[in-house]
């Protein structure tokens, strides 16, 4: 609640005095008169005088609410709109207060008639009286301290727009962004003088108060498109924070969205209500700029197989296209680029880059509001190198960011793969898991996979292969160990998967337990477990693990309590080891089952239940497992995620999102030290970027495109990797009807959609919804009272 | 002098005409008085007069009829004269009034000068007793026309004062009566207690005809006054403080009921009760209360 003329208010209560002091001072002196009849006025005097007394300060009262429903009227007195019924609330209940008192007090001096009602009523009175406290309290409180009456007092302002990409959707041949830019700028304009303006976007950028009108109307139109936004929400606590120490008291909020759900998150919204209730009740306006008209055909992020394929390795690129709108046919065009060593270049200040492409098309009917699947295969033989490529929709729709979206991939040798193996050990099945069809010496797929009997293994140079795998080694002897943890050290991926030849003289044999293994393993082999009823499964610990990224997706389709491991290995884990350790996976029975050693820049993963028994198995007695037993899709994926994971087979960060941090590797031995790094964000040119720690990271990957990095190491290097959009990013799917009263809270906000909307709605929330025709009424009717009651009161006698 | 001082030439008129007009009334209502009280009484020849029929045979005089042969029957003079008593109130609040030209005292001398007149005119013998807290003065029932002077100027003379106490006041005439008589009684009845009103029941018990003429000042009957006022009763020396706006109602209601109460408790005794106010002319309410009379006798 709140008052226009402050002023007016406090000269009438002042006023108020008057009546009071001429009411207690100024008793009019009684005219002396003999008269005889006396006697038949003392018999009702002592009722007639408490009567009288009650008809004055009735009277009094009357009078003084009069005086003081005038003072109000001309006060101004009005509150925001929707607390308006609370106060009305108030009003009813303090007239019911005000007729309760007089009602006691009638009752209380003239005892005589009404004895036994005096309780009751006074109760009813303290009951009422209390219940307008509360009524007033939560009135009051529901006000927000708004500040009412003056549509011209300046004001503190939060105006805040959308940028997010969404918001470049256009219609009407005007984007969302522009129209939003359009009306804030007028929203601006139209501010009582003297306004403290904040103007925000999205981007996790600290607030402030513009300099002037003018500034907050430069950024409002210098504002473009973001692709590192936070939810609407987040950037509105913010900003009332600062709109709370604005130093005026008068705030008001203006939103300008296009009520997309991406942008609007319900976390936290109680608190937001809360804030939002104490810092702007009845002042926060969101102007709607979007529409619900949409007709937009975007792609997807595209899925590659792998972002990296060995030689002759094809390319597979899984990517949908949905559709907001009728069924439409459009074609989708891949685009791959020819490198040129000479290319990317800067010339006349532009970025020259690639012109020469492979290229593929597709041609689609995706439903009405629906999508269609799409997959190209990529089989051209590629040379080693980083290579870019774009997919995008022919022709024009309403936005044009999720009409393309780009992909890096590389092309390099196979992994090699050393699967190391006693002689009553196969590795078929293993190798056939890493390459498919592969013959030995010849790469199949990603991985040319060479396997080594075990008695041979003193021949063999471990550092030209990527990943060493055991399968079920005989002991080890120390140098080997040591040959091992070097070859880890350098970066190699190590592999020991043991069963039952790591056994001497019943026990664990003594080699796989000395210092040099233990240095490998990180961990200490106790004794085999034998679990001959079936009932123990490995399971991984979790899914976090990079190296259980391929099991995501699948989790609930694994079952690996269908193929139990009879025995294992037990292993003493240290309770504080030299090195990263983690036990990745573990038996049903708690035992550890695959443990990850990280020795400087390699990996040794133990598995402590054989991939590969001997053929040869004395009858009847039971192997340690049965992984790959009927349709082992858990060990199948397992053996292949460990390969990969120890070749490093994504290590890269070729395709992120923006605001992600891309990450390449960086080995000095094959890379240069230093790049120049070809932005894809307009006006911007080239800028310097080193690696450190034999890494490359980027983090500025704010805009969608190809990211291009050039250095020179004998010659030209070029490497990079492509960043979209999150798909949130272009969802135009906006919020249901209600969803934003739960963020914002029911009656927290006033919608509009255009300028003539806005500004009805600010004379409303400024000048508050007004008391003076209730009060003028209530002033009537105080005033009709006081004249009956005056004259039935003080009647003259007939004929006087 | 009194005597035009309350009885006007225009009041003279009145009663004149009051007494033209009603000849027959004022004969009757005499009539009526003379009737039953004196019915066998032994009282003084007066006259004689010839018979007619209708006429008791016990009231021929046979002494006269053996002499001459013709019915003559005998005329007493209780047939002709009635002995009245005015009983006059000279308490201090008969000397009251707000905003008349008469103050009870005088209306109610005025009304009892009326009455004398009649008497006198009829050679009624009528006395006056006046009295306050006890009986003041007295005059004996005279029916000579001098009467009605010395009753004014007794009257006139008199100054109201003192308290009234009612009761001892009446007993006190109770006492003094040796013949029945008409008892005419003026007086405000502003009594500390209205039982003290069973004195006239003693009054009319006692074969006496009472009538009361309850006389109050206009003010007392309809309670103009307006805003604070300090009412003061000489006669009790108590005041009150009070608005008379809120007062009124009340004190109305309290008056109606007063009158009321005295109209029953007179009514139960036989005992004619006039309500009278110093706004209403006397004339026409003695008029009025007459013809009344008249019609239930």
């Amino acid at each position: 609640m709140a008052v226009a003329n402050l002023f007016v208010l406090l000269l009438g209560a002042g006023l108020l005095a008057v009546p009071i002091i001429l009411h207690l001072l100024m008793q009019p002196k009684p005219k002396p008169l003999v008269f005889p009849g006396l006697r038949f006025l003392q018999k009702t005097a002592s009722s007639n005088r408490r009567q009288l007394r009650v008809r004055q300060w009735v009277l009094l009262l009357l009078r003084c609410l009069l005086l003081l429903l005038l003072a109000l009227a001309l006060a101004g007195p009005a509150v925001a709109a929707a607390a308006y019924a609370n106060w009305l609330w108030v009003i009813g209940i303090g007239a019911l207060w005000l007729v309760a008192s007089l009602v006691v007090y009638a009752v209380w001096t003239n005892p005589k008639r009404a004895r036994g009602l005096l309780p009751a009523m006074a109760a009813l009175w303290l009951l009422l009286g209390g219940w307008l406290g509360w009524n007033v309290k939560q009135a009051w409180s529901a006000g927000g301290g708004q500040i009412l009456g003056q549509a011209e007092a300046p004001v503190s302002a939060l105006i805040l727009i959308d940028n997010a990409p969404r918001m470049s959707y256009r219609w009407e041949n005007r984007s969302s962004l522009d129209r939003a830019q359009e009306l804030a700028t007028a929203t601006v304009g139209l501010l009582p003088q003297d306004s403290e303006v904040c103007v925000l976007d999205t981007l996790d950028d600290e607030p402030f108060f513009s300099v002037d009108s003018a500034a907050a109307k430069k950024r409002i139109t210098t504002l473009e498109i973001s692709y590192l936004n936070l939810p609407l929400p987040e950037i509105l606590q913010r900003g009332l924070k600062l709109l709370g120490e604005g130093k005026h008291e008068r705030r008001e909020v203006y939103l300008f969205t296009d009520l997309t759900r991406a942008s609007w998150s319900s976390e936290k919204s109680r608190e937001l209500q809360e804030k939002l209730k104490e810092i702007a009740a009845g002042s926060v306006f969101v102007i709607d700029v979007g529409t619900n008209q949409i007709m937009n055909l975007g792609i997807s992020n595209p899925q590659l197989q792998s972002a990296v394929v060995a030689r002759g390795v094809p390319l597979r690129i899984d990517v949908n296209l949905g559709r907001q709108g009728k069924a439409l046919e459009r074609t989708l065009e891949l685009e791959i680029e020819q490198p040129d060593d000479s290319l990317p270049t800067i010339r006349d200040g532009k970025t020259i880059v690639p012109d020469k492409y492979w290229k593929f098309a597709q041609s689609v009917l995706v439903p009405e509001n629906g999508a269609a699947a799409l997959q190209f295969e990529f089989n051209e033989p590629l040379p080693r190198g980083v290579y870019h490529g774009r997919l995008s929709i022919q022709g024009t729709d309403g936005m044009q960011l999720d009409n393309e979206r780009y992909f890096t991939f590389q092309v390099r040798d196979s992994w090699k793969v050393l699967l190391v193996h006693p002689s009553e050990v196969s590795p078929a099945d293993i190798r056939e898991i890493i390459a498919p069809g592969s013959v030995a010496g010849a790469a199949a797929g990603n991985y040319d996979c060479t396997t080594l009997d075990q008695a041979q293994i003193n021949q063999v140079d471990f550092n030209q292969f990527n990943a060493v795998i055991f399968l079920n080694p005989l002991p080890l002897e120390e140098a080997t160990w040591r040959q091992l943890g070097d070859y880890v050290r350098r970066g190699g991926g190590l592999c020991m998967t043991l069963g039952q030849n790591a056994i001497g003289d019943g026990k664990v044999d003594g080699r796989f337990l000395s210092e040099a293994a233990r240095g490998v393993l990180g961990v200490e082999l106790t004794f085999a477990w034998s679990r001959p009823e079936g009932d123990v499964f490995l399971r991984p610990n979790g899914l976090a693990h990079p190296l259980f990224q391929e099991f995501r997706p699948i989790e609930s389709n694994l079952n690996w309590s269908a193929f139990p491991v009879y025995s294992h290995w037990g292993v003493e884990v240290p309770e504080k080891p030299a090195t990263p350790l983690q036990v990745l996976a573990s038996y049903s029975d708690r035992q550890p089952a695959l443990v990850e050693n990280v020795l400087d820049k390699g990996r040794v993963l133990l598995l402590t239940t054989p991939l590969a028994e001997p053929t040869r198995r004395t009858l009847g007695k039971q192997p340690w497992n049965d992984l790959f037993v009927g349709r082992p899709l858990p060990a199948w994926l397992l053996t292949r995620e460990m390969v990969s994971y120890l070749v490093r087979l994504e290590t890269d960060s070729l395709n992120v999102e923006t605001g992600q941090l891309a990450t390449l590797t960086n080995d000095l031995r094959e890379y240069p030290e230093n790049y120049t790094l070809f932005t894809p964000k307009p006006k911007q040119g080239t800028t310097k970027v080193s690696a450190a720690n034999e890494q490359l990271r980027y983090r500025f990957t704010d805009y969608p495109g190809q990211y291009r990095l050039k250095g020179i190491l004998d010659g030209p290097v070029l490497r990079g990797f492509s960043v979209n959009a999150h798909p949130s990013d272009t969802d135009l799917t906006r919020l249901e009807p209600g969803e934003l009263d739960t963020i914002l809270g029911p009656g927290g906000f006033q919608l509009a959609k255009d300028q003539n909307q806005i500004q009805r709605q600010q004379g409303t929330a400024r000048k508050g919804q007004e008391f003076y025709p209730l009060v003028i009424l209530m002033l009537l009717a105080v005033f009709a009272m006081e004249y009956l009651l005056g004259n039935r009161f003080y009647r003259a006698p007939a004929g006087s | 002098m009194s005597v035009e001082k309350y009885l006007k030439p225009n009041v003279i008129h009145q009663i004149k005409r009051l007494d033209l007009r009603a000849q027959f009334v004022v004969k009757g209502f005499l009539h009526g008085l003379h009737a039953s009280p004196f019915h066998g009484y032994s009282v003084q020849f007066a006259e004689h007069r010839k018979y007619t029929p209708g006429d008791e045979p016990r009231t021929i005089d046979w002494q006269v009829y053996a002499k001459t042969d013709k019915y003559y029957v005998k005329k007493f003079e209780a047939e002709t004269t009635m002995q009245g008593y005015l009983v006059m109130d000279l308490s201090e609040s008969m000397d009251y009034t707000f905003r008349q030209d008469l103050t009870k005292f005088d209306y109610a001398i005025c009304l009892a000068a009326a009455l004398t007149y009649l008497m006198v005119s009829q050679q009624d013998p009528v006395g006056l007793v006046t009295f306050s807290d006890r009986i003041r003065e007295s005059l004996a029932p005279k029916s000579k026309r001098a009467q009605l002077n010395n009753v004014l100027s007794l009257l006139a003379k008199a100054r109201p004062s003192g308290k009234t106490r009612f009761r001892e006041s009446l007993n006190q005439l109770t006492g003094m009566l040796r013949h029945k008589s008409l008892i005419m009684v003026f007086s405000d009845l502003l009594m500390e207690d209205i039982e003290e009103i069973d004195a006239l029941y003693r009054l009319a018990h006692s074969g006496h005809d009472v009538i009361v003429f309850h006389v109050l000042d206009e003010a007392e009957v309809s309670f103009p006054f307006t805003g604070a006022c300090l009412f003061k009763d000489l006669e009790t020396d108590q005041d009150l403080n009070t608005n008379a706006d809120q007062a009124r109602a009340d004190y109305l209601r309290a008056v109606n009921d007063y009158r009321e109460d005295l109209a029953k408790r007179c009514r139960n005794n036989r005992i004619d009760y006039v309500p009278l106010d110093t706004s209403v002319q006397f004339d026409k309410a003695l008029t009025e209360y007459l013809l009344n009379r008249r019609t239930r006798t």
